[in-house]
């Protein structure tokens, strides 16, 4: 009961935190500023998906702290205990601090850009954080795993922040699928596609370098023996099949509604097969992030005896 | 080129600022070494050391001595300097038998509770 709460609870606060970083990011560089008649009225995209994002973030904080306070004590409301009694806690209720700050922040900002900005750099900072009070520095103490973990981090926000608003873009329905709008989805999608072999690269390069840490090459036999390492090798799998779908609508599909645009043919078809391929992707990185949230309170094989 | 050379640099500074701050480790704790030794049979120990390889959240982490009949014994908790030890003493002196050190340890940077249990002799 206590796992399942524990896990719940970081997968929410992981995806809610990712997605406040993320989506900050990608509308300060993926949405253009000037479509006129952009399908509404704010870029795109609704702006209640930031205070949204903060709000879950905050939620999963105190449902993590409670979780853990169940763990640690016996009684869910021992909260106090747990931020004054760990390091972990003290993390924890300065991301909690952070989300709540951020939340204030969306309601008193008007400007998008402004906001933007503003709820970019305590988003960053909370899902930098997490390097701290998961799986971070096990056994190690290693600056590199910790850098590596950080970097592993931004880059998952960067996308996951980047497919979540694309998939809000694309689920509008049909009535205002005129050129505009369809220039715009290119236009986000350009944008994105422009960092995404880097954001692949860093979550590849960090991913072996974390591995590495919470394995070793000495144990590698347990990624095949141990629940850690299977689950491990399920994300992987997943990650493989997120970097084959944006591949693909990168150089397949993002071409073809281009090319219905620049001909002034119908766009729906080009569109439908888009949406499909970004929802899946976006499930994906769902689905990788519950990976993750169970990862997390599982032993890593380095510190198992 | 300049710009390039102001993000390595960028880069850099991150990285040291980060890996300076890395000085913890963080896992699940485990039992390094214990005095009395598991498993040792040893004069009647005044004090019960126990070192893990995490730092320990104190207030969560403790430790259950039982007689060779199954009785827990009241042992003082001694506040050990080290963050990654706890300590206590037997109230009174440990008469010859088995005893066994139950012990549940947190690691303060994630909160992972860990346990586990050893004995020892007193001859």
């Amino acid at each position: 009961m206590v796992g399942w709460a524990l896990s719940g609870a970081r997968l929410f606060q992981f995806a809610s935190t990712l997605v406040l970083f993320g989506s900050a990011v990608f509308s300060l560089y993926g949405c253009s500023a000037a479509t006129p008649d952009a399908p509404t009225p704010e870029r795109g995209w609704p702006r209640w998906l930031l205070p949204l994002a903060a709000t879950i973030g905050i939620i999963s904080t105190l449902a993590w702290l409670s979780a853990e306070a169940a763990s640690l004590t016996g009684t869910w409301t021992a909260l106090d205990a747990v931020v004054s009694g760990t390091r972990f806690g003290h993390i924890l209720a300065l991301r909690g601090l952070l989300l709540t700050l951020t939340l204030i922040v969306c309601f008193i900002v008007r400007s998008a850009k402004t906001l933007d900005i503003l709820v970019s750099i305590p988003g960053g900072l909370s899902v930098a954080s997490f390097a701290w009070t998961g799986h971070g520095t096990v056994a190690t103490g290693s600056g590199l795993h910790l850098v590596g973990d950080v970097l592993h981090l931004l880059a998952a926000g960067i996308w996951v922040g980047a497919l979540v608003p694309l998939s809000f873009l694309l689920a509008l329905s049909s009535p205002v699928h005129t050129a505009a709008y369809g220039r715009e989805v290119v236009h986000g999608l350009a944008r994105f596609s422009a960092i995404g072999p880097a954001v692949v690269a860093i979550l590849t390069l960090t991913g072996i370098i974390n591995t590495w840490y919470l394995i070793g090459l000495s144990r590698w036999s347990a990624l095949f023996d141990t629940t850690y390492g299977l689950a491990l090798l399920a994300k992987i799998g997943l990650f493989s099949g997120m970097v084959a779908l944006a591949a693909s609508n990168r150089w397949r599909l993002t071409p073809r509604l281009q090319a219905a645009l620049a001909s002034s043919g119908a766009i729906g078809p080009a569109l439908r097969a888009l949406r499909a391929s970004l929802f899946a992707e976006t499930a994906l990185a769902f689905l990788v992030l519950a990976i993750v949230a169970v990862l997390g309170i599982l032993e890593p094989p380095v510190s198992a005896n | 080129m300049l710009t390039a050379t102001c993000h390595v640099r960028a880069i850099v500074s991150i990285g040291l600022f980060v890996s300076v701050w890395a000085a913890q480790a963080q896992a699940h704790a485990k039992l390094v070494t214990a005095n009395p030794a598991p498993n040792a049979t040893v004069a009647a120990p005044k004090t019960i050391h126990l070192e893990f390889s995490e730092e320990l959240a104190k207030r969560f982490s403790t430790f259950k001595l039982t007689d060779p009949d199954g009785k827990p014994l009241a042992t003082v908790v001694v506040d050990s300097k080290d963050a990654k030890a706890m300590e206590g003493m037997p109230n009174a002196t440990l008469a010859p038998g088995i005893y066994t050190v139950s012990w549940t340890a947190v690691s303060t940077d994630d909160g992972h509770k860990t346990t586990g249990s050893y004995r020892f002799t007193v001859k």
